[in-house]
């Protein structure tokens, strides 16, 4: 570790994110045409996000959810001042970085939870196999949804994206580079 | 390191590695291409039918129309393009699936009873 760099990200909370960029897009690229594959790589990103949510309430100090989950006024207040180009550094993640970790958890569940809804009702196969046989109207509703939050799910990423190069450029550090080795130059350096 | 943060890193990366495994064994190549083929198979007079051979002899039964028939049906109401075409077993009764870029370019999914050549289900594929 450098002078002046904190751990930040622990272990698992880097492994989480980038199994999660890995699986989400091979879940998006294969879709209904080779389908075994997308099951289970719902399966996996339904099983991630349990596991996220549970180091949320167990984890490192900014791994969790009272570390990064602000008031909704705090929020806005924060991109105000990105807006502008003044807001302050946070070593953990900042006020719309945990907005962001929110709607994707919820996305994401959303999205894989109507996934085997689907699943069950057309196939009659895996965790909601007992919906098997129910009516086509509610096979059309679950597909809607569930495309609809992957799509969102590309939105949330393209945001997501967006704010990390803003943040890297405003505060001058790499968050990238940090969400790899997990270490942050610390915050009484500047 | 931590150790709960290695236990949970290590069920993260194992369960994924699991999960994705399994579900790239079911994709075994016939599988790939039509899901449903192999209740259609099944349904050939003999085991190892190809699949294009079960379809002939439920066709030969009378038991479902031609693809041609039913593709015919789908331009009719839409004068356009046919992208693709599928029988399926669904629900106990053979449907046909096809997806057509209609004439003004949507891309739409129509499902028919083979048996009949009623339209079930029509919507615009996003």
């Amino acid at each position: 570790m450098e002078r002046g760099e904190v751990r930040v990200w622990d272990p698992f909370v880097r492994i989480f994110h980038w199994l999660l960029v890995l699986l989400f897009t091979l879940a998006y690229a294969t879709g209904e045409d080779w389908l075994s594959l997308h099951v289970y790589a719902g399966y996996a990103v339904f099983g991630l996000v349990l596991l996220r949510v549970l180091w949320g309430i167990m984890g490192t100090p900014h791994a969790r959810f009272g570390d990064f989950v602000y008031r909704p006024s705090r929020v806005i207040a924060f991109i105000k001042d990105t807006l502008a180009r003044r807001a302050r550094r946070y070593l953990g993640h900042n006020p719309a970085g945990g907005a962001m970790i929110l709607l994707m958890l919820i996305s994401l569940l959303l999205v894989s939870v109507t996934g085997f809804a689907v699943y069950g009702i057309e196939k009659g196969a895996g965790p909601l196999a007992m919906l098997g046989g129910s009516s086509e109207f509610l096979e059309d509703v679950f597909e809607e949804v569930h495309e609809f939050f992957a799509n969102f799910m590309i939105l949330l990423v393209v945001v997501h994206v967006a704010g990390v190069i803003a943040e890297s450029l405003i505060h001058r550090e790499n968050l990238v580079t940090a969400m790899v080795n997990g270490r942050k130059r610390a915050l009484d350096e500047e | 390191m931590n150790s709960k943060a290695a236990i949970f890193s290590v069920i993260a990366v194992l369960g994924t590695a699991g999960l994705l495994w399994i579900g790239y064994q079911g994709m075994d190549l016939r599988e790939r291409e039509h899901e449903e083929d192999e209740e259609t198979e099944q349904l050939g007079e003999q085991p190892g039918m190809h699949e294009h051979d079960a379809v002939r002899a439920i066709k030969q039964r009378g038991d479902i129309l031609s693809l041609d028939r039913i593709l015919q049906e789908a331009r009719e109401q839409h004068a356009g393009h046919v992208l693709e075409s599928e029988l399926k077993h669904k629900d106990g009764r053979y449907v046909y699936e096809v997806e057509l870029v209609d004439d003004q370019g949507r891309v739409r999914e129509m499902r028919f009873d083979a048996r009949t050549g009623e339209v079930l289900r029509e919507k615009p594929e996003d």
